[in-house]
């Protein structure tokens, strides 16, 4: 019954946020200088031409009208037209979330598990050279700039060794209509693009999971309960996976859930890089294209993740931490 | 313990698998499929309107199947008939009676009639249609069809836009599939926003893209690749072009299709044409690139120009700008030599004039070129004695003082960021250093584009700034009156600058009406001297268009003005030739794969 009106409680919550996010969305685009029509650029555009362009876009009426529209649609579950693809925006983000689920919700999951399995690793064993070794090589690659980073693996794994595509999503020879493959090959075509992209992205975030998890191994081992656990003679991997770790983590999945955000938004250069049609780099297109009813549309998908994120994880701290309760 | 060794083994043959299938999906032999021309594209398209393609990528795209009546030949870019048979014209230059084509069909077998043309023109009128209603509005007044062969156009006065605007700009679309696009957009409130909301498609109530150009639509696998294939009802086929130097081209396609592949940076669409994944990169690539693709024997490099340019434009409606000698005098100091050599790294040239080099006859090489070829020390110089016999003078700190005594007010020279143009962003801050030369208070400030539109074009309370235009492909300068008219010193016009000049608006005006090529062109020269003379732009430099594609798949590239596709058609010439490479190293992964693996399962003590 607690459970029941936390979750309740939660949910209005999450709508308000929502609410209050969605209209800053508004304003902020409406703030930026220019619009879709400035940025068609051409001798032939005549400012007659131009203020039809602004008509068909709705931009010529007033903001607050602009407004009431915009909160209207997404109330009915719409999101407008994107300017310049044509298509419905809902229609759009189906089609491109997929590609940045697979890349960075695969991502972030093996981040997580390496992360959490060598932070604890390097925790247990402190001070020896595989800690220092571990912290070293995490941090490289943190700090590494992921579009030079992407490109140096592109260079060297897909031109000179020639084992992967140099970027994208599918094979045309595979996936053309023409072909007819199989459900099998096309499957493994993806995988063999995913691949790449998916051990850089994962490489550049393992590391800040690792160093969370090692810090927080390093305070819950100081617990009392450690050493009871020890004191009983329980074998050391027990203490550490079971007692340890499982204490440990709490703030890391917190750290997983916030980190969603930075994973969609900081995957527009990891997209870009690995030519990788994703939610990332529709993100911003759109946004400098002044696609307004898309780039809100986007933002709107990504606040709403990130709020169910969050949700989730206060969920999952009931099942990793009994002592919590709502 | 048996549980977490059983979660490794699994772990680990998970990771074989993956590895190994990498390696199991062999590409399907090329012969399969056909022989495709591969492109890399920047992006892909946006939707599949013609009237709605305002992007370049959706342009490539599309503009492969609508023909138009008349095209420019290749290299020699001349006026000839593409879907018009021939053309006549009557002695007051007014009537023109156009043949077309009788053996022409669209890819679905319906004939291409003068009724689609009709419908075409009638199309852009009703709906007024922005992209297209400049190709006739004003141009040409009605439009008919005596016979299903004929078409006859009338001019409301005779103007050079209809030969080089109208005529190779309309596109001619199937009446039997878009009318019912059109039918469908007059039941609603708002007919132009469902027209140009509206995609074609096998997946919606118009059925597939109904092409009449050199290829048909294949498909679209959105985020990932499009393919058009080969139309084999083209009229165009075999058709072959003389140029004026006796090359012979012969159009095709002599290949079973394109396949657009989209990379999102340079560099990977460079490394994906060395390894050979594509032959052509259908974008002008940055001159740090170039001296690795020359090192490589399999890609050739060309270079060709477009008629666009770079310049740079102060406000002529706000003080001090709006004082000739003042703007002479900073245009003097603009060291456009440099920039071409040192910026441009010789991948381009200094800029005179408000019309290129490339437009051939049309350019004007005597125009006023200020300090060009002069040394550092002597443009200051002429800079400084312009302004002096003018009134103005310097404070003891070498501040520029105005007429009135006052010290010039600091101001902005509004430029693109670096990530976006490193080109004028670097001549901005060169431009603000030669500048500050004489104690001008100016500071080049990387803004964003949209900044920039809304300052500028929209605002008009800019001070200075740099940009750019790409002119199309047809070198005749009517650009000068969209860009420096008086009527467009509005906002939203295509005069910023508030250049007003009547004398000017007389030229450009006679040239876009007067169809005596003699007195068009000296309209022109006249022109560029005045727009030059009054600084209504200063021109810093034109870019080369350079190209890159591999020497090994195709043979028959030509360069022309805009490059090797400087118009959609001129690929088709292109014929097979050579191997492509091949080659995945399965071996080293395999046994590292299998060394990893037996890392993770091995037994360990606590």
């Amino acid at each position: 019954m607690a459970m029941t009106k936390y979750l309740a409680r939660r949910i209005i919550e999450i709508l308000i946020t929502l609410f209050i996010i969605t209209t800053l969305i508004f304003i902020l685009f409406r703030a930026m200088p220019g619009d879709p029509a400035s940025l068609v650029l051409s001798p032939r555009m005549t400012p007659e031409i131009k203020q039809i362009i602004r008509e068909r876009f709705g931009l010529d009426k007033p903001l607050y009208v602009q407004y009431l529209i915009y909160m209207r649609n997404l109330l009915h579950g719409q999101f407008g037209t994107s300017f310049y693809y044509n298509q419905d925006v809902w229609g759009i983000l189906k089609q491109k979330l997929p590609p940045t689920l697979l890349l960075f919700g695969t991502g972030e999951i093996l981040a997580y598990i390496i992360g959490i399995y060598l932070g604890r690793i390097i925790a247990w064993r402190r001070g020896s050279r595989l800690e220092y070794s571990a912290t070293v090589f995490g941090i490289i690659f943190y700090t590494m700039p992921i579009f030079w980073f992407g490109l140096l693996a592109i260079w060297i794994f897909s031109y000179k060794l020639g084992w992967f595509p140099i970027g994208g999503f599918k094979s045309p020879e595979v996936w053309a209509t023409a072909v007819n493959a199989s459900v099998f090959v096309k499957i493994f075509d993806i995988l063999k693009h995913l691949i790449l992209p998916l051990s850089a992205f994962t490489l550049y975030i393992f590391a800040g999971n690792m160093l969370l998890m090692r810090n927080s191994m390093l305070e819950t081992l100081r617990e009392d309960y450690i050493l009871t656990a020890r004191a009983k003679g329980l074998p050391e991997s027990v203490v550490r996976n079971r007692h340890a770790a499982r204490n440990a983590m709490l703030p890391v999945v917190t750290a997983m859930a916030l980190s969603v955000a930075a994973a969609f938004s900081g995957g527009v250069l990891t997209e870009t890089v690995f030519s990788w049609q994703g939610l990332g780099s529709t993100l911003v297109e759109a946004t400098l294209n002044y696609d307004y009813p898309l780039a809100q549309g986007a933002f709107i998908l990504l606040a709403g993740l990130v709020l169910i994120a969050v949700l989730t994880a206060d969920l999952l701290y009931v099942l990793l931490d009994p002592r919590i309760r709502y | 313990m048996r549980k977490e060794r059983m979660v490794k083994i699994t772990a680990a043959l998970l990771v074989v698998i993956l590895f190994a299938s990498v390696f199991y999906v062999q590409p399907i032999s090329t012969q399969e499929q056909g022989t495709f021309l591969k492109i890399g594209m920047q992006d892909e398209p946006k939707n599949t309107n013609i009237y709605k393609a305002t992007d370049v990528w959706t342009a490539n795209v599309l503009g492969w199947f609508y023909p138009t009546l008349f095209i420019l030949s290749p290299i020699d870019r001349e006026l000839s008939p593409d879907f018009a048979e021939s053309m006549e014209g009557s002695p007051d230059g007014l009537t023109y009676t156009i043949k077309l084509k009788q053996n022409a069909k669209w890819d679905d077998g319906t004939p291409i009639t003068a009724q689609d043309v009709i419908f075409s023109f009638d199309l852009v009128k009703e709906l007024q249609l922005p992209d297209y209603l400049p190709y006739i509005d004003g141009i040409v007044d009605s439009w008919s069809a005596p016979d299903d062969y004929t078409v006859v156009l009338k001019l409301p006065q005779c103007t050079p836009k209809f030969k080089n605007s109208t005529l190779i700009g309309m596109v001619i679309v199937p009446k039997h599939q878009w009318s019912k696009v059109l039918d469908d957009a007059r039941k609603g409130a708002e007919p132009l926003q469902i027209f140009l909301d509206t995609n074609l498609g096998a997946d919606t109530p118009y059925g597939k893209l109904v092409s009449g150009g050199p290829f048909s639509w294949g498909e679209w696998q959105k985020g990932s690749f499009v393919r058009i294939v080969a139309n084999t009802n083209y009229y165009g086929k075999g058709r072959v072009w003389t140029t004026k130097s006796g090359k012979t081209l012969t159009e095709g396609p002599n290949y079973d299709g394109i396949l657009f592949k989209i990379y999102g940076t340079t560099d990977a669409a460079i490394l994906g044409l060395q390894k050979g994944e594509i032959d052509y990169i259908w974008w002008t690539i940055d001159p740090g690139f170039i001296a690795n693709l020359l090192a490589d024997p399999n890609v050739e490099v060309t270079k060709a120009d477009e008629l666009g340019y770079y310049y740079l434009a102060m406000n002529h409606a706000k003080e001090p700008f709006n004082d000739k000698v003042l703007r002479q005098a900073l245009a003097t100091l603009v060291d456009k030599q440099f920039i071409a050599s040192r910026v441009l790294q010789g991948y381009g040239g200094p800029a005179h004039s408000v019309v290129m080099p490339a437009a051939g006859k049309w350019y004007n090489d005597g125009v006023n070129k200020y300090g060009f070829g002069m040394a550092k020390a002597d443009r200051v110089a002429k800079a400084k004695e312009m302004l002096k016999n003018a009134g103005y003078s310097w404070d003891a700190d070498g501040n520029l003082l105005l007429k009135n005594g006052k010290k010039m007010a600091p101001f902005d020279i509004l430029t693109p960021p670096a990530d976006y143009d490193p080109l004028r962003a670097m001549s901005g801050v060169l431009i603000q250093e030669w500048w500050r030369a004489i104690g001008v208070p100016a500071t080049a400030k990387p803004t964003s584009f949209g900044q920039i539109v809304a300052s500028t074009f929209e605002q008009m309370t800019f001070d200075v700034y740099i940009l750019g235009w790409r002119i199309g492909g047809n070198p005749y300068p009517d650009h000068m009156y969209d860009f420096f008219h008086s009527s467009q010193a509005v906002p939203d016009g295509n005069n910023p600058m508030s250049f007003k000049n009547p004398e000017f608006d007389k030229l450009v005006e006679d040239l876009t009406r007067n169809c005596d090529e003699n007195a068009q062109m000296a309209d022109a020269f006249k022109a560029q001297e005045i727009a030059i003379d009054e600084v209504a732009y200063c021109p810093l430099y034109y870019r080369s268009l350079n190209e890159a594609h591999r020497k090994d798949t195709f043979e028959g590239w030509f360069v022309q003005l805009g490059g090797v596709a400087g118009s959609i058609n001129y690929l088709t010439p292109l014929k097979p030739a050579g191997a492509k490479p091949t080659g995945i190293p399965v071996a080293i992964a395999l046994v590292g794969l299998a060394g990893a693996a037996a890392y993770l399962v091995r037994k360990r003590k606590d």
